[in-house]
Formats: C-alpha cells, structure tokens, sequence
C-alpha cells in the first residue's frame, strides 16, 4: 500500500485555495440526495455535520452524551489561536504555521499545517458571527493573550471557558440545522463497528444506549470526528466517556493508524493524590505566564513551601531554558518535571508534584490581578486539593491530555479507506509529535467548519456510489458481530471489575510508554498487555443486560478496544527510535537530556495497518518533506 | 493516605423509563474525604459489582464542571451542598462520618428518568433547536472586527453563556421551571450585535417550546440561580421576560 | 401536554404581574384613604362621602378591582396548577438553597388569607350601613351616628377582630414583600444593578403596609384606653 497525501502542487500559500478551486463539486440538487454520518458533537464533529447540512447532504450525527453539547471539546480552557495580528506584533499567517511546524518537532505535513494557519482567521470571524463571546478591550474589539510559549499574543480566548464557547456556537450551528432537518441527531448512541462495502466505507453499526438496540445506518460517506485516545492511560485529563473505540474499529477494518504513540503530557495539572482517584483535572497553562516552577535544591527539604528560602529553591526551567523560561512548549515542561521528581526533588505526598508558585506574581501586581487572571483555576484548585494558591504555592504534576497520533488521513482529510474522514483530535494531521497550546480547537473547527465541506464533495463526486441498504450483508455481519461480541462480554462473568483492567492497563502505559520510554520497557509493555488482555477476556464481571441503559457494558466494551489499541501504540513508540516532541526515547538524547531527533531515518509517518488481535501490525511509511521551513534542532534554550 | 468517613446512601433505584422506581439503602464505608462525589459512587459501584448486584448508573463526563452531564440531587439539594458546584467538583470533606445521604435524579415531567439517577435531558436539546442561536451559514461570516462590542455588554453576554446546561435550575426549581436556562441563551445572544436580527423571534420560539416540553412556569423563587453551578444571575429571567415582551407586543403591532 | 392554551408562561405571569400591580395600586390608595382616621371623624367621613359621590366613577373603579382580582386569581390558578404538574414525581428530601423564602412559599396562602378577610372587610366597612347602630359609639357624639369612623372604632374595640384584622395585613404585608419585586422581574423591569434594590424595596414596602394598616386598630384601641374618643 503506497500512501498518498495528494497533496496539491505550486506554491504553499496558494496551495489550498487552487485545490478548492480544482476538486469536484456536487450539483446543489443532488446533494440532498446523499447521506453523510458523522460521528462524535466535538468542535469537529457539530461543525462538520451543520455545515455539510447547510450545503443541502442529508447528515446523521452521533454521539454518545445526552446531548451533543457535552462533547470534551467543552473542556478547553486556554484558547484558540489565530493569525490575525490584531495585536501588530508581527504575527502573520506564515509565523503561525511555522511555529505549529516546528512545535510539532516537524513531523507533520508543512501543507495541512498551513492550511491550519491560513483558515485560522475565517475560524475568528465565523465564531464570532455565532455570537461567540470572546474576551473584548474596552473598544470593543476583541483581546488576545500570548499563550503556551508563543513570542506573539495570538490566542482569543472567553475567559477560562474558550472551548466551551467555540463548542456551544458549533452546538448552535447543529441544532439549527436539526430544526431546519438537515441533521437527524442520535445522542446516546455509540459507534460500534464500520461498514466497509467493496472497500468503501458505507455506514456503521451503533447500540442505542438507552434501549440496548443494536442497529445499522448506511451512508454515501462516513466521517469520525470521535476525538482521542488518551484515557489509555486510564488517569488523564480526558473525560470519562472519552474513547478510541470508533476509530479503532475503522482501524480493525482498514483504516491505517499514523503515529499512535504521539501523546501529549500536559504540565499543570493536580497531581494524584490517592489511589480511588479516576480522573485528573487540567489547568490551563497559561498560569505559567506568571507562576513560577521550582522545587527544593535540597531532596530531603521537607520544609513547608513558604518557609523554603529563594536561595534553596530550584527555579529549574528558569536556569534551563532562559529564554523562554516557565514557557517552554508542554513536552518540554513536563519531561522537565519528570526528571525532577524521578530524582527524588519532587514535593507532595507521594513526591510526584513540583511547585507552581505564584507570590513574586501577586507581589507584582496584586492579588486583585492575579484574581481576575486565574480566579476560576485557583478556585478549582482549591476546591479538589483543599488549599489556598493565593497563600502557598500550587503543586502540579504532568497527566495525558491529547493525542497527536489518530488515524492517517490524506490532505482532504480522507483515510486510506475511501470514504471514511477523519476529523479533529481523531486523526494525525496537524500537530505532529507535540501539539501547541490553543492549537486544537483551531484544528478541530478548521476540518469541521471549513475543509470537510469542501472536499467531502469531492469524494462523492468522484465516486460512483451505489445505492446500499442495511440490509446488505456485510451490515448484517457487522451486526451480528457487535451482538455476540456483547453478549460474550456480559456471560464472562469474571471476578474483576472493567475499572480494574483499565487502570491496570493505563498504569501500565503511563509506566511504560508515557512521558518517556525505553526499549525495554516498551518490550516489557508488548509482554504485558495481552496478558491483561486474557486476563480481561476470562475474568470480567459485566453486569446487567444488553437490553437496557447499561454503563459497565460500554466500558466493557471500550476497555476491550484499549486492550488492543494499546499493543499497536507500544510498536509505534518501539519503532520510533528517535526523541521528538511528546515521545522521548530514553536512549536517544543529547547530553544535556535533550530530546534527539533523528531525521536521517525517522522524517516520516508511521501509519500501521491491522493485521489482527495481538499480532504485529504492518508499518507504512509516509515521508515527510520540509520545503518551507528547514529542518532544525527544536531548541528554546 | 488521607481520612476516611462511613455513609449510608439512600439511592434512587428505576430500572427503566416505565419502571416505578424505589429507595435502595446502601453502605459507603472508608470513603477517602478527598475523594469527589462521583469517586465515591465509582468506588459504591466497584463494590456492588464484585458483590454480584448491578452498579448505579449515573451520567458524568468531563468531571470537571464544564461539560453538563452529570447531576443528581443530594439530601435535596440540586448537585450538593455547596453552592456554584457541580456533582463532580464537589468532595466528600464535605460531609461527616456517619450522615445519610439522600440521592434522587433530577424531577421534572420535561425530564423522564432513564435508569437510577439517569435523566433524559433532551428537552433542552430541543429548546436550543427552536431558536438558540444565530442562523449564520459557514463560510460567510464578515470580518471579526468589523463591529466593536462593548465590553461590559461581552461580559454580561459571557455571564450568562456560561450555561452549562445541567438542569440543575430545573431540578431545584419548586416548579420544575426552565426559565433559567432559557434566558441564558435568549439573554446571551440578545446582548450581542449578532444576535439583533432573530431577536424577537428567538425569545417567542424558545419559550413556546419551553412551555410545550412541559416545564413549570417561574414563580420568582429564585432556587435556579441559588443552585446554578456557573452562579447565573435571575437578573437574565428578567431580560427574558422584557424580550418575550417586547416580541409579543412587536408581533401584534407589526404582525 | 401540560400547557393550559392561554399565553405563553411569561404572558400569564406577566397577567399576574400586571393584575397585581392594579391591586397593589388600590392597597396603596387606599392606605392613603384610610390615614384620615388620625385626623378624626370629620376627614375619615368626609373621605367616604367624597367617594361615595363619585358615583357611577366610583363603581367603574370598583369593577375595575374586581376584575384584576379575578384576573390575578383566575391567573394564578392556572400557573400553580401548571406548576403543580410539572414536577412529576416528587422529591424524597425537599431542600432550599435559599433562593426562596417564606414569603414566596407561601405566596398562594397569603393571598388566600387576604381574599378571606376582603369579604368580612366588605361586609364589616365598605358595604356597611354608615349611619346606621354599629355607628353609634356608646357615649360619643350625643348618641348621634359618627358614620365611618363610628364603624371602625367600635370594630377595632373587638379583641376578635383586631386579631384578625392584623393577622390579615400581615398577610398582604407578607404578600406584597414578595409581590412587587416578582411583578417587576416578571415585567422585566428589573435588571442586574436593580435586582437587589427592588427586591429590598418590595419588603420594606410590605411591611410599611402592614404596619400602615395594623397600625389603625392600634390607635383606635390606645386612644380608647387614654385619651377617649374626644367626640
């Protein structure tokens, strides 16, 4: 299988406008005629099923909330970045692509990514055409920040709640399509299996949450916008319902998955405090812009914080990295943190938080400001931890937060499975080994709002699609398949509960294959993980039936996918040996611990292909080239 | 290793939308007090399992606060005891060795319970398709600066969008009314230049669909903003009220 | 379908509010009216003549009244039971976070309570025979009829009624605490800087009232027991 990005020639910046411009378009009075399923409400997902309803396809949305509105895309916090240069700081459509490419750690397409940073600025003036209430000066116009390391302030952003915002106008969109019947919504459904027909994707196999009923829906076309996969790690900053299910299920049926093992670590979280815990809280990074990260100089200093003289603190990343100091990109910061507390400098209970302290900030500017700046994230932190921020210092510790790796999409953003899309956190695209903070609701509402109802069309004009019904046999297998699938994971009737395998298996993987890997412990991992697998397969207790609203059996269910998701992304990290971006491979650094890109052999993607349960998946390469911008050492010392 | 205390929960128990449902006593024991609300059902759950009884279901998501899914009342206080928090964000140090602890889904004729503490909430959904929004087409949208807002009207347009869309207004309403929730929306997007051109239909329609999911009419009581995780003020039932007004009298007058 | 077809809900609370607002106007006047008890039995009497005068005016008034009465009952029935249905099941453990208070709560029995006592108020003074015994006060006026203000103050020498005269506008005080504040939410008069002025101006307005009105018993039964009538 060679892959193609089709990626359009002549110059970059003209790129996606000719491209536009050359590919099919649908005649307006077929379009209704066509059926498009959509799975997942995220930013990609809802603005992809309203505007593809706008342009007259007839659009079935799924998702597996209550309603589409609760999609994790809600929980960003930061901001979204933008090229506008409102700010005359020098920022421009170049600058942005640029720093996504080299943020990256440049293993992402230079095309896809300037395409990002070119419609960045349609993305601003859409949402705020929805009534989105982004953070305004006193002129009116709208404010931006510097977020997450940049040298320009580009990030929009409403308050700490951007992703909610971006989220509830995209939401808005998509009801308003449902009343004018463009879109048939289906929350509390979950995507259970594709259907592939003469090697199309052509429809899916969903369960109704409530009912239990297991059910077909065919389609033209069939994009996934189901986000990603890092509640592998079973404790992340993901919401619970978060899952790798749908796309690995298109994988189980041919869709490639590129560069699995490009996680993201985000540096200021709430450590874990106890063991029951199931979920790690987030705050937004952009309390680094006026906290300060340090630990004791002294591992055995067990002096409370405030009573920690400046002279035996370490203000490490401020020595390290004097140029951006507390600003380093994520993955810089958190393996930072990593190795701190790895040799014995962390603070907390279990020694696994470093310090956030923001005293020198608030003996700057005031409490007042610091308030109004971060209230809503000291009053979270509070709230969980049971400690005042503005009284001692905060303490954080890395957790997985998003997944860079997803499935391998070309440049219309179609899998090597014609037919099947892939939109958003769920494909590989654009952030390349680490993504920058306000970067993915930028990514998510650029494939939604903007390309997917271009090249959508495309597709179906260039096929000729035949008319295929649920009653097709290879619906009716998928069917049957995901009924005795599930009624083979509640007659298991085992001693141990779903929660138990999964956090064995994300233990596992964040001991593993988390925040820095090494052959061995990969190798241990490719060991380890279908025993729990067997394990799961002969010792589960699901309880409850299949006919009714039934919680253990979709994490039953979602957990079995892990299972097997979880073994691919072990090869990937294996075959990865290089350190780029979020993925550090212990034996390939500089000797300052720098991470050690290898270009000579690793400037590709790595896009692997199923070849069954527990064996070794195929590994496609696809090359990457940097024409634009020229490969260099990410350095932000 | 933190503190632990004992609880006996009192849960609602229903099988399905038809089933009557009733009152199941359970024991909580050695709940660590750091632990959140929805930890301590996780950890209820893992216990029923292994004992061979079926969990209790509850919707949650992002247990962050944000996402709006998870909810339930708590010795009859929508989310808990504590005010402006959700379910999730809410932690046991807030209750004492040995309480009861009463946990019923949400009540309204509008929100059907689905299984134990489990709420079809997609009367909201519905609300929202009715007009909650600005009907602008991707792809058109004018240049983001073209017109200046106010910023004291952003924020309070900010105010009041941060619904989360929880029905925690609902539930603690003595009338089971949404009004709360549907002036967040008519109340965000009447106070934005973008919203102006659906403005009167957008308060007619959304109220109409309110009234025929079958939520209670608000008496002025104010619980809803009491026990509103985001703290959203009754001042926007105003703005709806004068809105709702407004496009009445407009819809006689100019028909 | 629990809606009952007469308005949107805004529009019928609105009703109630509008409707109120009439009543609440009168509540007042006729607050007003009454101070001329203080000034003795000419101003009081001459006050009801005055209004008696008004004739056919007087009686459009007063259908006036009577429909904003019905109109707010009638109203507020509706809603109640609207509201009454909409819960579905009820809860197990009914707690407040303090959004309402007492005066809320009990807002349909306030107002019952008050529509009670406006039959043995109508009966007691406004429809009374003004010249006729209850009148006469024992030992004033030579035996003559003092019209009005003769009927309140033998009324007000009744331990029986004072009680439940004042129980009565404790009530309408009670309601009216509540009451203008929640007409001028459901107008959408109120907004965020005003929310919390109006609302403290609704109670200080409600007790104003029902100290105003409690306070003629008092006079009437402190001026007995000290100075006397004086006529």
């Amino acid at each position: 299988m060679s892959l193609n990005a089709g990626i359009p020639g002549g110059p970059i910046a003209s790129k996606w406008t000719r491209h536009k411009s050359e590919i099919k378009l649908v005649n307006p009075a077929n379009k209704r005629r066509h059926t498009i399923i959509v799975v997942g409400t995220g930013l990609a997902g809802a603005s992809a099923a309203a505007s593809m309803s706008e342009l007259g396809y007839k659009v079935k949305s799924f998702c597996i909330q209550d309603s589409p509105r609760r999609a994790h895309s809600i929980a960003a916090q930061g901001g979204i970045n933008a090229a506008k240069n409102y700010q005359n700081d020098g920022d421009s459509v170049y600058r942005l692509f640029y720093d996504t490419v080299k943020g990256g750690d440049f293993r992402a397409r230079e095309a896809n990514v300037y395409r990002l940073a070119e419609l960045s600025v349609n993305i601003i003036d859409q949402c705020v055409a929805q009534g989105v209430p982004f953070a305004r000066e006193y002129g009116g116009l709208l404010d931006n920040r510097s977020f997450g390391g940049a040298q320009v302030s580009r990030t929009f952003y409403a308050r700490g709640q951007t992703g909610q915002q971006l989220l509830l106008g995209a939401y808005g969109a998509l009801m308003k399509e449902v009343a004018n019947g463009g879109v048939e919504l289906y929350p509390r459904h979950e995507m259970l299996d594709l259907v592939v027909v003469d090697g199309h994707a052509r429809g899916i196999v969903t369960r109704d949450l409530v009912s239990g009923v297991i059910e077909s829906h065919a389609a033209d076309a069939v994009v996934l916008a189901t986000g990603g996969y890092s509640t592998v790690f079973f404790l992340s900053t993901n919401a619970k319902a978060c899952n790798v299910t749908a796309t690995w299920r298109a994988h189980r049926k041919g869709a490639l998955f590129a560069n699995p093992c490009f996680t993201q670590i985000h540096p200021t979280c709430i450590p874990v405090h106890d063991k029951y815990q199931c979920k790690l809280t987030l705050m937004s990074e952009s309390l680094r812009n006026d906290g300060r990260i340090w630990v004791p100089k002294d591992p055995s200093d067990k002096r409370p914080p405030n009573e920690i003289p400046e002279s035996d603190r370490n203000y490490y990343l401020e020595e390290r990295y004097p140029a951006f100091g507390n600003l380093v990109p994520r993955d810089v910061a958190s393996r930072a943190a990593k190795a701190q507390c790895d040799e014995g400098y962390g603070v907390g209970p279990a020694g696994r938080a470093v310090y956030l302290d923001f005293r020198d900030a608030i003996d700057r500017l005031g409490k007042a400001k610091i308030e109004a700046r971060y209230g809503n994230l000291f009053d979270m932190y509070a709230k969980i931890v049971n400690e005042d921020p503005y009284e001692t210092p905060m303490m954080i510790y890395p957790a997985p937060h998003y997944a860079m790796g997803g499935l391998w999409v070309d440049y219309n953003l179609m899998s090597n499975l014609p037919g099947l899309h892939v939109l958003g956190e769920a494909n590989f695209s654009d952030h390349g080994a680490n993504r920058l903070g306000a970067s993915a609701l930028m990514q998510g509402l650029a494939d939604g709002y903007f390309i997917i109802p271009a090249t959508i069309g495309h597709y179906i004009a260039s096929e000729r699609l035949d008319k295929v019904g649920t009653d097709h046999p290879e619906f009716k297998a998928a069917e049957a398949a995901a009924v005795e699938r599930t009624r083979k994971l509640l007659a298991i009737n085992g001693k141990r509960t779903v929660d138990y395998f999964h956090r064995e298996l994300g233990m596992l993987m964040w001991d593993r294959c988390g925040m820095s890997r090494n052959a061995e412990g990969l190798q241990e991992a490719l060991k380890r993980v279908p025993e729990i697998r067997d394990e799961f397969w002969n010792n589960v207790n699901v309880p409850g039936s299949a006919e009714t609203l039934n919680q253990s059996l979709e994490k039953a269910g979602r957990v079995a996918d892990f299972l097997e998701f979880a073994e691919t992304m072990v090869y990937d990290a294996l075959h990865r040996e290089e350190s780029c971006g979020g993925h550090f491979r212990e034996e390939y650094q500089t000797e300052d611990h720098e991470a050690l890109r290898d270009d000579e052999r690793f400037c590709h993607v790595a896009a692997w292909e199923f070849q069954g349960v527990g064996a070794e998946p195929r590994l496609h390469k696809e090359a990457l080239s940097f024409d634009e911008i020229h490969l260099v050492k990410r350095s932000y010392k | 290793m933190s503190a632990t205390i004992d609880l006996t929960l009192k849960v609602w128990r229903q099988q399905d939308r038809s089933d009557a449902g009733h009152f199941e006593t359970i024991e909580a024991k050695d709940i660590s007090v750091d632990a959140s609300f929805l930890e301590m059902l996780d950890l209820v759950n893992e216990r029923l399992t292994l004992d061979g009884r079926e969990p209790i279901a509850f919707d949650h998501d992002c247990r962050e606060g944000i996402c709006g899914m998870c909810g339930a009342m708590v010795n009859g206080q929508a989310h808990g005891p504590e005010s402006k928090t959700t379910l999730c964000q809410l932690h046991m140090r807030h209750f004492s060795d040995g309480d009861t602890v009463v946990i019923e889904p949400w009540r309204s004729r509008a929100f059907p319970v689905l299984k134990d503490l489990v709420v079809d909430r997609s009367a909201f959904d519905r609300i929202i398709a009715a007009g909650g929004y600005v009907s602008v087409r991707t792809g058109q949208a004018p240049e983001a600066h073209s017109i200046p807002v106010p910023k004291n009207k952003a924020d309070l347009a900010f105010d009041a969008a941060q619904c989360i869309g929880c029905g925690a207004c609902v539930a603690a309403c003595p009338n089971a009314s949404a009004m709360l929730f549907v002036a967040a929306k008519v109340s965000h997007l009447s106070l934005l230049p973008q919203g102006q051109a659906e403005r009167r239909r957008r308060a007619r329609a959304m109220v109409a669909q309110m009234d025929r999911e079958g939520f209670g009419n608000c008496s002025n009581h104010y619980e809803c903003e009491a026990a509103c995780p985001k703290g959203i003020s009754v001042a926007h039932i105003a703005r709806l009220n004068r809105e709702h007004l407004f496009a009445s009298v407009m819809e006689k007058v100019t028909g | 379908m629990t809606a009952i077809p007469m308005g949107t809900s805004i529009v019928k609370k609105q009703i109630v509010a509008v409707s109120g607002l009439a009543l609440v106007g009168f509540i007042l006047a006729h607050l007003a009216g009454n101070f001329n008890i203080f000034l003795g039995p000419e101003w009081l009497n001459g006050y009801a003549k005055h209004l008696e005068e008004l004739g056919p005016v007087l009686w459009l008034m007063r259908i006036g009244l009577l429909a904003a009465a019905i109109v707010h009952i009638t109203f507020t029935v509706l809603v109640t039971i609207e509201n009454r249905r909409s819960r579905g099941v009820a809860y197990a453990v009914a707690g407040s976070r303090g959004g309402t208070t007492f005066a809320k709560k009990t807002m349909i029995l306030s107002g019952l309570m008050v529509l009670s006592f406006l039959f043995l108020h109508l009966s007691d003074f406004t429809f009374a025979d003004k010249h006729g015994s209850a009148s006469i006060v024992a030992g004033a006026n030579g035996g003559e009829s003092l019209g009005l203000y003769g009927i309140v103050w033998n009324a007000f020498l009744n331990p029986l009624r004072v009680v439940v005269y004042i129980f009565a506008v404790c009530c309408l005080g009670l309601h009216l605490s509540h009451a203008i504040q929640s007409c001028t939410q459901s107008l959408g008069l109120s907004d965020e800087p005003v929310l919390q002025r109006v609302t403290f101006a609704s109670r200080v307005i409600g007790a104003l009232a029902a100290l105003s009105y409690a306070s003629i018993p008092v006079y009437v039964i402190v001026r007995h027991f000290t100075v006397g009538i004086g006529v």
